[in-house]
C-alpha cells in the first residue's frame, strides 16, 4: 500500500463536495448559459478530485482510468454544448436561459 | 508543511469557485474557473496523479476553457447583463437564490457533519497471491507443471518460467512430469500464503540436490518458495534477487577486478542455501565483475575470497528485476547461474502505469470513448454550419451596393489611345437575380 497522506481522505472529500454545491449553486442561479455550463464543468472536476482522492487511498488506479474517461466525455459534451449555444445565439439573438423556454424555433 | 499547503490550495479553489459565480463579466468568470482547475491540478500532484494533473491542466484549462473563451468573445456575453430584465422583476425571483443558497449550503453541513463524525476505514482487500514456477533442474529437459489438477505451464525448458497466475492463500499439491515422455518427476505440495505487500510474485523453483560431493549420487528434486518484489525501485536502479541452489552459503560480490579498484564490494553476504535473498537493489548498468564467493570473513576482507562461480559481463536494466538462481548441474564440481528477467510494476499514477492499464483492462471503453468523441466532432461541426436558405442570400444580395459603372480593363483604355482595335471581352459572372457584380 502507498503510505498514508498527512491530509487525509475526509479533507479532499469535503473539499470536492464543497466544489460540488458551488458548481450546482451556478447552475441553479445562473441566466447566462454560458455559466451554467461553467457551472456544470466545475462539478465534473469536484467529482474527479474525489475519484482520485479514493483511488490513493486504496493503491488502485481504475480512479484515474475512470477521470481520464470523465475529462474526455466533459470535452466532448462541452465542445456539442458551446456549438448548440452558438447556433441557438443565431436564430434568437439570446443566451439567457430565461427567455429560451418556448422550444420553438 | 503538506498540511499547510493543502489549506491555502483548498481556499483559493473554493474562493475562485464562489467568485466565479460572482462576477458580472463572463471573462472573469472563465479565468476564475482556469484558477480553479490549477488548484486541482495541484491536489492532483498531491494524491500521487503526475499523468492526471498534466492531462488536467492541458485538456481543461487548455483546451476546454479557451474554447469556453472563444464562444464568449464570439457571442459578446462578456458585457455584464443589463440589470433590468423582465425576469428579475417577477416576485419572487430573488426568493430563488435564497432557496438554492439554503438547500446547499443545508447539504454541505449534513455531508460534513458526516464525514468528521465517521471515519473511513482503511481496511484493504488482502493482495491474492501471484505465482510462477521456474524450471531449475538440469536433469529434465521440458517439464509440465500442474498445481490443483490445472495445467499451468506446458514444456517449460530449463532455465525457463511459467506465466503468473493467482491462486487463493492454501496448499496445494503441485505435480511436475516431462513434457516429452511423461514421466512423474516431482509429486510435492506447496503452501501458498499472502505476500506482504501488493506487486509481490511467489516463485517456487524446482531444483536438483545431489547426494555424493561431485553431484553425482541419488538426486532429490524438490520445490521451494520464495519471493520475487516487483515494486516499482528507485530511478536508475536494478533488482536482483539470488536464489542459492547449491550446497553451501555464497555470497554476492562485486570484486572490482576489470575497474582495477581492488575493492570487494560484498553486494549480499551469507545467502544460505536453499534460499533466496530479498530484493538487492543496485545501480543499473553492465557489470562484468560479479562473482559468488564463500562467505568467510578474512578472505573476503582480504580480496581473496573463495570464488564459487564467476558470472559473465551482463547487462542489468533499470526497472527490472533479475532472478539468479546458483544451480549444481550433474557431474561438475561448481554450480553455474540462470537468470530470469522480469519487468518490475511501474510508479503508481505515472503515465506508463495508467498507459498499461487503459491498454489491457480498459481498451473497449477507451475506443468506445473514441467513437464518442468522433461523433461530437462530427455533431459540433454540422451544429456550427451556418444554414444558408434561398431568402437571406436574396436579403443579403439586396442589401449590398451595386456599383453600375463598370470600369473599362486597361488594355481597352491602353488601345482607345493608340486607336486600336482590341478584343474587350473581359470574363463576366454569371448572377442569378441579374443584379451586376462590383468591380472588373
Amino acid at each position: 500500500m502507498l503510505p498514508t497522506l498527512p491530509v487525509e481522505t475526509e479533507a479532499f472529500i469535503i473539499l470536492s463536495f464543497a466544489l460540488f454545491t458551488i458548481g450546482t449553486l451556478g447552475v441553479l442561479i445562473k441566466r447566462n448559459a454560458i455559466l451554467v455550463f461553467m457551472s456544470v464543468e466545475l462539478m465534473l472536476n469536484a467529482a474527479n478530485l474525489a475519484l482520485v482522492a479514493f483511488a490513493r487511498q486504496w493503491g488502485n488506479l481504475d480512479g484515474h482510468l475512470f477521470v481520464f474517461f470523465v475529462m474526455t466525455v466533459a470535452a466532448a459534451e462541452v465542445a456539442v454544448g458551446l456549438a448548440l449555444i452558438v447556433a441557438i445565439f443565431r436564430s434568437k439573438k439570446t443566451i439567457d436561459i430565461d427567455e429560451l423556454h418556448a422550444m420553438e424555433g | 508543511m503538506l498540511v499547510f499547503l493543502f489549506f491555502i490550495f483548498a481556499s483559493v479553489a473554493v474562493l475562485s469557485a464562489g467568485l466565479m459565480l460572482w462576477s458580472d463579466n463572463a471573462v472573469h468568470s472563465a479565468l476564475f474557473l482556469i484558477l480553479n482547475f490549477a488548484c486541482i491540478a495541484f491536489f492532483f500532484l498531491m494524491l500521487d496523479a503526475p499523468f492526471l494533473a498534466m492531462v488536467q491542466i492541458a485538456v481543461y484549462a487548455g483546451a476546454i476553457m479557451v474554447l469556453f473563451l472563444f464562444v464568449i468573445m464570439l457571442l459578446g456575453a462578456e458585457q455584464p447583463e443589463p440589470t433590468t430584465r423582465h425576469s428579475e422583476s417577477q416576485p419572487g425571483s430573488r426568493s430563488y437564490v435564497l432557496v438554492a443558497g439554503a438547500l446547499a449550503g443545508t447539504l454541505l453541513l449534513v455531508v460534513g457533519v458526516l464525514l468528521l463524525g465517521n471515519t473511513i476505514d482503511v481496511v484493504g482487500a488482502e493482495p491474492t497471491p501471484n505465482l510462477r514456477f521456474i524450471h531449475a533442474s538440469p536433469g529434465a529437459t521440458a517439464v509440465n507443471v500442474e498445481v490443483g489438477g490445472d495445467i499451468v505451464g506446458e514444456d517449460i525448458a530449463y532455465g525457463g518460467s511459467t506465466g503468473m497466475f493467482e491462486l487463493t492463500p492454501g496448499t496445494y499439491p503441485v505435480t511436475v512430469t516431462d513434457f516429452g515422455t511423461g514421466d512423474l518427476l516431482l509429486n510435492s505440495e506447496i503452501d501458498v500464503i499472502a505476500p506482504p505487500g501488493p506487486n509481490f510474485v511467489t516463485t517456487v523453483a524446482i531444483y536438483d540436490t545431489y547426494a555424493e560431493f561431485g553431484n553425482t549420487g541419488e538426486v532429490t528434486r524438490q520445490l521451494t518458495t520464495f519471493r520475487e518484489n516487483l515494486n516499482p525501485g528507485t530511478a536508475d536502479e536494478t533488482k536482483l534477487t539470488v536464489f542459492n541452489g547449491s550446497n553451501e552459503a555464497v555470497s554476492l560480490v562485486d570484486t572490482g577486478i576489470f575497474n582495477r579498484d581492488g575493492d570487494t564490494t560484498i553486494i549480499r553476504s551469507s545467502i544460505p542455501p536453499g534460499e533466496a535473498s530479498t530484493a538487492i537493489e543496485i545501480a543499473e548498468g553492465e557489470y562484468d565483475s560479479l562473482r559468488f564467493v564463500l562467505p568467510t570473513e578474512e578472505e573476503l576482507n582480504e580480496n581473496e575470497g573463495v570464488p564459487v562461480f564467476t558470472l559473465t559481463t551482463r547487462d542489468f536494466l533499470e526497472e527490472t528485476n533479475t532472478l539468479i538462481m546458483l544451480l549444481e548441474i550433474p557431474n561438475a564440481q561448481r554450480p553455474t547461474a540462470r537468470f530470469v528477467e522480469t519487468d518490475t510494476l511501474p510508479l503508481f499514477g505515472s503515465p506508463q502505469a495508467v498507459g498499461q492499464l487503459l491498454m489491457v483492462n480498459y481498451l473497449l471503453p477507451m475506443q468506445l470513448v473514441a467513437l464518442v468523441l468522433l461523433a461530437s466532432l462530427v455533431g459540433v461541426i454540422l451544429i456550427a454550419q451556418q444554414q444558408v436558405s434561398p431568402e437571406s442570400v436574396k436579403q443579403s444580395a439586396a442589401r449590398r451596393p451595386v456599383r453600375r459603372r463598370v470600369s473599362r480593363p486597361l488594355t481597352s483604355v491602353i488601345a482607345s489611345q493608340v486607336q486600336a482595335d482590341t478584343n474587350n471581352d473581359a470574363p463576366r459572372l454569371e448572377s442569378g437575380d441579374g443584379t451586376q457584380p462590383a468591380g472588373d
